[in-house]
């Protein structure tokens, strides 16, 4: 007989080799499927790191696809560590991006050192503002925030697409339906052959972390995320921290709009996210939701992506078969998280269980 | 120096037009069947149970309807030690430095948390409490029961209150730890502070306290003096008798 026993709670240090562990157990279990796929997994996984970072210029492919990872990853933690669960970034991304547009395309005549500031407030409170429908939802009528966020996702993505098809598509693309160009004063300028969104992503990560470890209003998300009762008692305003918290959330997933619709697209499109928004819940989640713990996991997932891409053109394999590891690795990660709390013992008879 | 006055209370009709007055350096017992309002009375003072009528008086001043926020900013000089240790009163997860902090950090100038006076506080009350704990980096969750409640009185206590409120702050803890608790709050009691205490050991309320409240439904059925009321009396009381119609019942 099996029995699931709820065990004491690991240290970090514990908690993080499991991690680490889980994740090399999961590149195992992949390179089954691969193997089972009639390739040779050794193989494809030197491929995938080379393409990934073979070169200088696959480098910087490479930090491309991290940069929005990293900010939304950074975006999540902060409403996951209030238990809040934002699985709304997808959504919030695309509206972050489609403020953004609408700055880029309506005020072309600003300078780039005023315009592109406007175009990331904008992507921040398009996406705060559309994290506060299911924070006031949950609020007011106690709703389940994980299930309004994850549906606003659609709604997001419907929309971006209704703007394409009708009143921002672009007359000029001979009947094609795409939102126009940013005119090049609304486009991030390159650092190091790399849009200065990585500098921009590496002074979130530097500003979350002592928001969450040094501030008062970290310390209160903390307590607000493990004990309401206690945060009450404590004097908090719930309700306020809650809103300042997801609305912190959801505009750093709007602002990653914004540097992924200016850096790398250069427009708007219901393509330009391609649920990076589900996968920085996997890279948040692998974080431990630790701002400079998900610099590191969302370089390795873009690393991921990047070599994915490559293996399709270099090895002639489906880009799918770095979906496929990618599922496992969350699964094995979900997997890992009932072995952090739990532990199976084993029960030899009924008679002695009852002893 | 204390009066807590007219608690009138029809919320749920948890309390029901509860009348008493806490004298300082006074230990005030609270008794009652479980479930007859003590946690109401206690969460309806600390500003966390909405209130329909009445008035609470500490110290001349009129502290109802005041959040707890509001008590800790304007420095009303109280404290409450609920009955739920983990899941109000502390947070498990967090170390003893952290869990500290959670009543002081609101007066902090600025938008960080200086958590050095937090470690200085939490080492003070380790060593005035006596609580065993490898650093006070120790999360609160791991320590025992005894020691879990002397973190959250050791730190209402710092705080210098002139009004504390404990709600059966020895469940679940053994012989030993209890009795450091009473120790604590007999201490508190000497040196002026008007403790109230919710109860469940009736030999405990007689020893400890200088007048038994009793609760019953939310009303109040008598406040007595410890000194010279017994068992019976207060546990005829719990159960609505008033204790002057048993005497005639045994009498006719």
């Amino acid at each position: 007989m099996l029995k699931v026993v709820k065990k004491a709670e690991g240290s970090f240090r514990q908690t993080t080799i499991l991690r680490i562990v889980t994740v090399v157990i999961a590149l195992f279990a992949s390179s089954l499927v691969i193997a089972a796929l009639g390739y040779n997994p050794v193989n494809v996984y030197s491929e995938l790191f080379q393409g990934a970072t073979g070169s200088l210029p696959r480098w910087q492919e490479t930090i491309n696809k991290a940069i929005p990872l990293i900010v939304l990853s950074l975006g999540i933690s902060v409403a996951f560590k209030m238990k809040f669960w934002n699985i709304g970034a997808e959504g919030q991304f695309y509206m972050g991006a489609m403020g953004a547009t609408y700055v880029a395309l309506n005020f072309k005549d600003l300078p780039s050192y005023l315009l592109l500031p406007f175009m990331m407030f904008a992507g921040f409170l398009f996406g705060g503002l559309w994290i506060l429908i299911p924070a006031i939802l949950k609020l007011k009528l106690g709703t389940s925030e994980t299930l309004v966020t994850l549906m606003l996702n659609y709604v997001a993505i419907s929309f971006i697409t209704y703007l394409q098809y009708g009143p921002w598509k672009d007359p000029t693309a001979m009947g094609f339906a795409k939102i126009p160009n940013f005119t090049d004063n609304a486009v991030l300028p390159k650092v190091l052959g790399v849009h200065i969104g990585w500098i921009i992503s590496l002074i979130l990560v530097l500003i979350i972390y002592i928001l969450m470890k040094y501030t008062k209003l970290g310390y209160e998300i903390t307590v607000l995320g493990e004990n309401i009762q206690t945060a009450k008692y404590a004097g908090m305003n719930v309700t306020k921290i809650l809103i300042i918290a997801v609305f912190i959330s959801g505009g750093l997933c709007g602002l990653a709009g914004m540097l992924q619709s200016s850096g790398v697209e250069r427009s708007l499109s219901d393509q330009i996210s391609n649920s990076l928004g589900f996968t920085a819940i996997i890279t948040s989640w692998l974080a431990g939701l630790s701002a400079p713990a998900i610099l590191i996991v969302s370089i390795l997932f873009a690393i991921l992506l990047q070599g994915g891409a490559f293996i399709q053109s270099s090895l002639q394999i489906p880009a799918s078969v770095a979906e496929v590891i990618q599922g496992i690795i969350l699964f094995f990660v979900l997997g890992s998280e009932f072995f952090i709390n739990y532990k199976i013992v084993f029960v030899k008879s009924k008679k002695e269980a009852i002893k | 120096m204390k009066d807590l006055t007219g608690l009138d209370f029809m919320h749920l009709k948890a309390l029901d037009k509860i009348s008493f007055t806490l004298n300082s350096g006074e230990i005030l017992g609270v008794a009652g069947i479980a479930g007859s309002g003590q946690k109401e009375l206690c969460e309806a003072i600390a500003g966390l149970q909405k209130i329909e009528s009445g008035d609470i008086i500490f110290k001349d001043k009129s502290i109802v309807k005041l959040t707890p926020l509001d008590i800790i900013k304007r420095g009303v000089a109280m404290s409450f030690i609920p009955e739920d240790r983990l899941g109000m009163g502390l947070v498990a997860n967090m170390d003893i430095i952290n869990n500290v902090l959670l009543k002081s950090y609101q007066n902090m100038p600025g938008i960080f948390i200086k958590r050095s006076i937090g470690k200085i506080a939490a080492e003070r009350i380790i060593k005035k409490f006596d609580i065993s704990t490898p650093s006070p980096y120790h999360v609160v969750k791991k320590l025992s029961g005894g020691n879990i409640q002397k973190v959250l009185l050791g730190r209402e206590i710092e705080l210098s209150p002139e009004l504390l409120i404990t709600a059966y702050p020895v469940r679940g803890l053994d012989i030993g730890a209890s009795y450091h608790i009473y120790d604590i709050l007999n201490e508190q009691k000497k040196i002026g502070v008007g403790v109230l205490f919710v109860g469940e050991d009736l030999d405990v309320l007689l020893e400890l306290c200088d007048r038994i409240m009793v609760l019953n439904s939310g009303k109040i059925m008598d406040i007595v003096d410890a000194k010279s009321v017994t068992k019976e009396q207060i546990g005829l009381l719990m159960l609505g008798h008033k204790i002057k119609d048993e005497e005639e019942k045994h009498g006719a």
